[in-house]
């Protein structure tokens, strides 16, 4: 890490309730992104610990990038050029400005989405501009993951002997075991951040009830 | 042209197996998620495309610097080094036109073995990377045999010839052994195919102990070697061999 240290890291959430940790305990890529920001930035007084890399491109573009004091000489420059599939699901929202979420595991595979309703997804038409193609897929109504999803809870609770009555009820620390042995047990991973799983569990708990 | 022979010796990586499809975010992603700590996935990404750096190619690191990928990128979790070997697997993919091409010499009755510089294993032998891809991917009723630096490793019962213990490919004195070998069977090294994409140890040292050679650029082209000729999908292997008759 480049730049002046940090110690502690604190949020503090809307009802006024706060959740702190060792900065060095974030993984090291959230680190730099928290340091990047801003808000931030400190000056560091320490001019042994600035080691800077200037970059110049063809069209005339400078840059400059701070890195690790500890930097001693360039290993090599490469470029890898890629073919990358992204899917990109788009969901309507009260605003007028759709959310945006991007898939990025096998997006071709993608099979059935959930939203309300259950849709099966097929490869509709593919339309090729230049270097990409945007490939379109058909959204069928078809079936009820809802339902399977919740039997798949109800089955976990079952399996585990844990009782859904007591699901978001038990303190912090406890819940969140229940949470990952039902978790484990309906094979359900979390796209982005695993207490998503867990408030989704929370929210089955509560339908059961 | 046509090569006559009766024994073809593959190489494993970027041949057999072709690990185009092991795709870091998709590896790290599928373990991550199933640990239940997706927010450890970029990090994870990074430090292993660290470890690509500090020894040049993914390859090195599996070849040479396996237990780096368990210290320093999945902190020597258990579940994720269990996770890493389990996916690793899944996500490799086939050489194009493979077992088409494997069916057809063997239908010719034509011999066939892997030869693969597999310098080290991890764990038990038959349990090694090359052994797990070939007995997961149905491939043993091909090849029964994986000739190594390590030695010649049975894919049936996993027993091991020292034979060719500390020879390698690219010194080529392993090729030197397995000559000596196919001889005691009645095979000239001209009556067999040593067909792989690396022409230090595929093709250059087994050309210049008389095998033929078929250099395959089908995942990629490491430039000039001795080969006889080049094949840029596994389908040409049918045209270009047939099983020589005595």
């Amino acid at each position: 890490m480049p730049w002046m240290k940090a110690a502690r890291v604190i949020i503090e959430f809307e009802d006024g309730s706060t959740a702190e940790n060792d900065f060095e305990n974030l993984p090291s890529q959230l680190q730099s992104e928290l340091m990047r920001q801003p808000f931030a930035s400190q000056t560091c007084t320490d001019s042994k610990k600035g080691k800077f890399l200037f970059l110049e491109w063809k069209d005339g573009w400078k840059e400059t990038i701070q890195v690790d004091p500890t930097c001693s000489e360039i290993n090599r420059y490469y470029v890898i050029s890629r073919v990358e599939d992204a899917g990109r699901l788009s969901i309507n929202k009260e605003d007028g400005y759709p959310e945006l979420i991007e898939i990025t595991r096998k997006p071709m595979e993608l099979k059935r989405i959930h939203f309300s309703d259950t849709f099966s997804t097929s490869l509709e038409k593919s339309d090729r501009e230049g270097k990409k193609t945007d490939h379109f897929f058909k959204l069928s109504k078809e079936g009820n993951m809802a339902a399977d999803i919740l039997a798949a809870f109800k089955q976990a609770c079952t399996d585990t002997g844990i009782d859904a009555g007591t699901i978001g009820i038990a303190n912090s620390t406890e819940s969140k075991k229940l949470h990952e042995t039902l978790r484990t047990k309906m094979d359900l991973k979390a796209g982005l951040r695993v207490q998503d799983v867990y408030d989704f569990i929370v929210e089955l708990a509560q339908t059961v009830k | 042209m046509i090569i006559e022979a009766k024994w073809c010796g593959f190489d494993y990586g970027q041949c057999i197996m072709e690990p185009g499809g092991l795709r870091n975010p998709l590896l790290y992603g599928d373990i991550y998620k199933i640990l239940g700590k997706p927010e450890l996935i970029p990090d994870k990404i990074k430090k292993y495309r660290v470890l690509k750096e500090k020894y040049g190619s993914y390859g090195s690191i599996k070849e040479g610097h396996r237990d780096e990928i368990y210290s320093y990128v999945l902190d020597d979790d258990p579940a994720a080094i269990e996770l890493f070997a389990a996916k690793e697997q899944e996500l490799l993919d086939m050489g194009e036109g493979m077992e088409d091409a494997l069916k057809f010499l063997q239908e010719q009755c034509i011999e066939l073995q892997v030869v693969s510089e597999m310098k080290k294993t991890l764990g038990p032998v038959g349990t090694d990377i090359v052994s797990r891809f070939l007995k997961n991917r149905g491939l043993t009723k091909y090849f029964k045999e994986l000739v190594t630096p390590q030695g010649k490793i049975s894919l049936i019962d996993d027993s091991v010839d020292p034979k060719y213990k500390g020879h390698t490919k690219k010194t080529g004195t392993l090729y030197d052994v397995l000559a000596e070998e196919l001889l005691e069977r009645g095979i000239k090294p001209s009556e067999a195919v040593m067909i792989g994409d690396k022409p230090a140890t595929d093709i250059n040292p087994a050309h210049e102990r008389g095998f033929k050679t078929i250099k395959y650029t089908g995942f990629i082209d490491l430039g000039e070697s001795k080969a006889d000729v080049e094949i840029s999908h596994f389908s040409e292997l049918t045209q270009i061999i047939k099983f020589k008759k005595d």
